[in-house]
């Protein structure tokens, strides 16, 4: 059983193909009865290091410890602490991704993950 | 007649009759019989006769027609699910030898609990994982596809059950549907299928 293309994304097809031992043809059986609860706001997701629905700010550690922000609302970039929403982000248990206060879009690693920019962007849980 | 996995229906279940001397199916009370008064080598049930072409005798792992002394044989030597079955001459190999189990002797087929062979419990639902990042389950969609999704609480479409009577994977949304390779494991594409013959697909 076999995730068509190895993409780790919402509504890949699932197919048979040769064995491997890629991570794309891995696979648990978890019981639904023991199948762990997904945090709620305010818990920790031990499998992503934060809290859920809980605001942070996210800060550099050069000389001037800077503030992650956003510029022209969708690209990334650092800023002195200016109290507005566009440094405020939070995880979200749904989507997986860290979202901005500023209009609850989620990081995105622009042209689906092909390129290094970072920027802000429709949530869709792919892996980018 | 044809031989397939156990599968606790009646079609699988017969007595030997002492008044007409023919071997009866649970289904349906008919005989064991030879197509055509015997004239061809296909089995069937037929309304009983008691004519020769419906009268074996079982000795030495055998059943063999009591006229034209040819066995109940498996067609091909093919072990696999839904092979024909037939008579033939005697040859004495495997696919001609057959072991009785009577009913009251025979295990029960278990309702829970694992299956060494295939590996799961029995009739408890389960969420297939993937192992990429996301932590994806398998979902079943419109009882027909098999795609990766963002698990949801309680989606009966996101869990399966192994049926330990046809050994085979089932959803759990749609009951009456088993995992399978499409086009008789002939393709690449994975589905839920409502036609479920326990075939190796």
């Amino acid at each position: 059983m076999d995730v068509s293309g190895g993409l780790d994304n919402e509504n890949q097809n699932i197919q048979i193909f040769n064995k491997h031992g890629k991570v794309n043809q891995q696979w648990e059986v978890v019981y639904a009865d023991q199948y762990p609860e997904e945090p709620i706001k305010g818990e920790l997701n031990t499998d992503f290091g934060m809290y859920v629905e809980r605001d942070f700010y996210v800060v550099s550690e050069l000389k001037e410890n800077r503030y992650l922000d956003l510029i022209n609302n969708r690209n990334m970039v650092i800023k002195t602490p200016n109290g507005r929403k566009t440094q405020i982000w939070y995880f979200h248990q749904q989507s997986l991704t860290i979202r901005t206060r500023y209009n609850n879009q989620s990081w995105d690693i622009k042209n689906a993950g092909r390129t290094n920019d970072m920027q802000i962007w429709s949530t869709n849980s792919g892996w980018f | 007649m044809v031989i397939k996995t156990r599968n606790g229906r009646n079609t699988q279940l017969w007595y030997f009759d002492q008044k007409s001397k023919t071997i009866k199916t649970k289904l349906n009370h008919q005989s064991w019989d030879i197509q055509s008064a015997g004239r061809t080598n296909n089995m069937q049930i037929w309304s009983t006769n008691s004519g020769w072409f419906q009268i074996f005798v079982y000795a030495d792992e055998h059943f063999c027609n009591i006229e034209n002394k040819k066995c109940l044989d498996v067609t091909g030597s093919k072990d696999v699910e839904g092979q024909s079955v037939q008579v033939y001459g005697r040859t004495n190999n495997a696919n001609q030898r057959w072991k009785i189990i009577y009913q009251d002797k025979a295990e029960k087929i278990a309702t829970k609990g694992l299956d060494k062979e295939f590996g799961f419990e029995i009739n408890r639902p389960f969420y297939i994982v993937s192992n990429m990042p996301m932590k994806r389950v398998a979902e079943c969609v419109g009882a027909n596809n098999m795609i990766l999704r963002r698990y949801v609480k309680n989606r009966l479409g996101q869990q399966f059950y192994f049926d330990g009577v046809s050994r085979t994977i089932r959803s759990q949304q749609w009951k009456n549907y088993a995992l399978e390779i499409q086009s008789n494991g002939g393709s690449a594409n994975l589905r839920m299928t409502s036609s479920i013959n326990s075939r190796w697909w």
